[in-house]
């Protein structure tokens, strides 16, 4: 079948935890590019105002 | 418009070429296993793996295309920069390390990894070669596009062009030779683009855009016009087309003075009306265009794109002077800028495009609402803008030939340490293209015609010298994606349909030479289908590849990362539904009935990004058919551990 990897790779012990953080770290992210969407979908005005400017 | 040719654009553009086959066929005697010709060795740097990636993934619709969507319609069209940035975290966070553990060649080696089915083969290998000709077929017109400016040929020319020598990179030494065209030209655009910034700070705002004193800008006229016994007369013109016209219902007259024919916008006055000079362009029955009334050549169609008023402290000014970011955007926002309407007006056989000024506050232009429909919009016009956005989310993580790059780096920390690189770069890259965009809507560059040029023209107004380097940079640009394309549909055909699914069971060099000779047609599919599409937006097809990537591969992609229970039917069923759902979607939506020549309120649905419907579907599929086939699945686990 030819699959795995095309150079030969160590094991990887921290695999487990780094892909918790990163969907503990996706899961917040997602939130807040969708907060920014609706924002701009629903209230498209409020983008207009300037803070800390 | 009409471009002028340089020696020197001419002398860089063949100097690129010239430099990246030089270096393919350097490479191509390296290049001799499959490790080689579709991984590179997998001993890339990280760094230049992820300089790579921005080479990569910005194509001409980041570069060409925001910046013509920014100069006319503003923030909305730096929002494609933003999604297309915000995807990058979803690779990042989810599916860096693990593609790079689990595939070997392609992305569907990594789909596959668990079960070797035949079905995940067929149905990855068929998305890749979709999503992969979606972002093919802008690319190749923005080759023909390019062209046009910098050696004076025909559109057709340059897709040529552009076909052959990628052909030749990919055919020679595959992803190596890919890998270094893309980091050369991730490079050059980010250094050019940034001289091309700080040249645009340094000259500021005015409302005399005449390009540093070399050029004079068109100045659009305001008449006065009163109507007599029912008809309009205006002072020293005839009326061609008035008030009870087709023109006069969509609020426009033609008038003629000296055998010159031009269109303007009314305004109802007090003493009757004001007449605002507009631009037009006449398509005629057998197909040809006149531009303000005269052939392209005769140069009455001018470039446009002036601020009306800048305002500072209270006072008004006509320049601001040396700006650094931060001011320019402040300075903008207090300006008014003159942006253009565009309504089309039927007249018999001929079809007359009319563009018209629209004085907008730069405060305006600096939110959403110019081109995507969110001030007192449906709920389906929101809805269309949020599918477009989650298409743009989802789709960076699943586009077969940026996955194709976790391959060419030697282990997992650097597919991430690489990552961290693209985004880098590429975040400042957009940010750049706010300044590009804006700048080139207020020095008068713009070609209403065709507003993919702006960035060229934006730095043609800086002299020669800049649009000979920023206008080969963005053919480099094309070369860059179109490798990367071609690669990633080759390994496709070669490996994933060939090789595995219907297990041809090649050599190691018979899958460099199955690889080769795929890349040489898929080259030659590229520059057909570069030609037909010609006159299409750049960027609005890749938004289709986005949607279509999104809804086919990365519900697929991440299940199988994180869901257990993911078999091989339903992963199989879950690309199938994502590939057929978008693109049906796609092809009943209002944008392609009015290219079918149908009015776009006729169409069955009525929004242009499926994402948002494709996307669940996928998703939903994979669950339940998942569920439906978990003894068999496990099964199916069970044996290939085995």
């Amino acid at each position: 079948m030819g699959h795995g990897p095309a150079v030969k790779l160590g094991k990887d012990n921290a695999a487990a935890y780094k892909s918790k953080i990163g969907i503990s770290m996706f899961l917040v992210y997602t939130l807040t590019y969708f907060g920014f969407v609706i924002i701009n979908a629903v209230s498209p005005a409020l983008m207009e105002k300037v803070y800390f400017g | 418009m009409v471009y002028t040719q340089s020696p020197l654009a001419i002398g860089l553009f063949c100097f690129f070429v010239l430099f990246v086959l030089g270096l393919s066929f350097y490479l191509a005697r390296r290049t001799t296993s499959a490790d080689s010709y579709y991984a590179a060795g997998g001993n890339i740097h990280w760094f230049t793996n992820g300089i790579a990636f921005a080479g990569d993934y910005l194509s001409d619709a980041s570069f060409l295309g925001i910046c013509g969507m920014i100069a006319t319609a503003g923030f909305d069209g730096w929002m494609y920069s933003i999604g297309y940035l915000a995807g990058w975290m979803v690779a990042l966070f989810l599916v860096a390390e693990p593609m790079k553990r689990l595939g070997k060649y392609t992305f569907t080696d990594a789909l596959d990894s668990k079960f070797n089915s035949k079905a995940i083969q067929l149905m990855a290998a068929i998305s890749t070669l979709v999503v992969s000709v979606f972002y093919l077929i802008p690319q190749m017109v923005g080759a023909g596009v390019l062209v046009q400016p910098l050696l004076g040929m025909p559109h057709w020319v340059g897709v040529c062009i552009v076909g052959v020598v990628v052909t030749i990179i990919v055919a020679t030494a595959g992803m190596a030779s890919t890998t270094y065209v893309q980091f050369f030209k991730g490079a050059l655009l980010l250094i050019c683009s940034t001289i091309l910034v700080i040249s645009v700070l340094t000259r500021g705002l005015g409302t005399d855009p005449n390009q540093g004193d070399t050029k004079e800008y068109h100045k659009f006229q305001t008449l006065q016009a009163v109507v007599t016994n029912g008809s309009l007369q205006v002072a020293g013109y005839d009326v061609v087309a008035g008030l009870d016209s087709e023109f006069g219902e969509a609020g426009f007259v033609m008038l003629s003075q000296n055998e010159l024919e031009t269109v303007w916008h009314l305004k109802e006055a007090a003493n009757g009306y004001e007449l605002v000079e507009a631009l037009y362009v006449t398509k005629m029955a057998d197909g040809t265009k006149l531009f303000n009334g005269s052939p392209k050549e005769d140069g009455k169609f001018f470039a446009v794109g002036h601020i009306q008023e800048i305002t500072i402290d209270g006072k008004e000014v006509a320049q601001t002077g040396a700006v650094g970011p931060l001011e320019f955007l402040n300075r903008f926002k207090d300006s008014t800028v003159i942006l253009w309407g565009k309504k089309y007006v039927k007249v018999g056989d001929s079809t007359t495009t009319i563009y018209y000024q629209k004085p907008t506050p730069g405060s305006r232009i600096l939110r959403p609402g110019l081109k995507f429909k969110v001030d007192n919009a449906s709920g389906l016009d929101k809805f269309n803008f949020i599918s477009l956005m989650l298409a743009l989310f989802c789709g960076t993580a699943a586009l077969p030939h940026i996955l194709i790059r976790y391959y060419t780096v030697p282990s997992q920390a650097a597919a991430r340490k690489s990552t961290i690189v693209a985004i880098a770069a590429i975040g400042f890259f957009y940010i750049l293209t706010l300044y590009l965009g804006l700048g080139a809507m207020t020095n008068g560059v713009i070609n209403l015609s065709d507003n993919n040029m702006s960035a060229p023209l934006l730095a043609l107004s800086f002299g020669v010298v800049m649009f000979a380097v920023i206008s080969s940079l963005a053919f480099a640009t094309v070369l860059g994606t179109v490798s990367g394309l071609i690669v990633a549909s080759a390994g496709a055909v070669a490996h994933d349909l060939m090789d595995n699914f219907l297990g041809m069971n090649m050599t190691d060099k018979g899958k460099v030479r199955a690889g080769k000779i795929s890349a040489m047609v898929i080259g030659g599919i590229a520059i057909y289908l570069g030609i037909i599409f010609e006159g299409m937006n750049v960027s609005f097809l890749v938004g289709w590849a986005f949607a279509v990537a999104a809804s086919a591969n990365l519900p697929a992609i991440l299940m199988i990362l994180f869901w257990k229970k993911a078999t091989a039917q339903g992963v199989a069923a879950s690309i199938f539904v994502g590939l057929t759902s978008s693109l049906g979607l796609i092809l009943v939506s209002p944008d392609m009935w009015v290219r079918y020549g149908l009015l776009p309120q006729d169409t069955p649905v009525a929004f242009n990004s499926p994402a948002a419907i494709s996307i669940p579907a996928s998703v939903l599929t994979l669950v339940i058919i998942s569920l439906m086939t978990q003894k068999k699945g496990a099964m199916i686990e069970e044996g290939a551990e085995a």
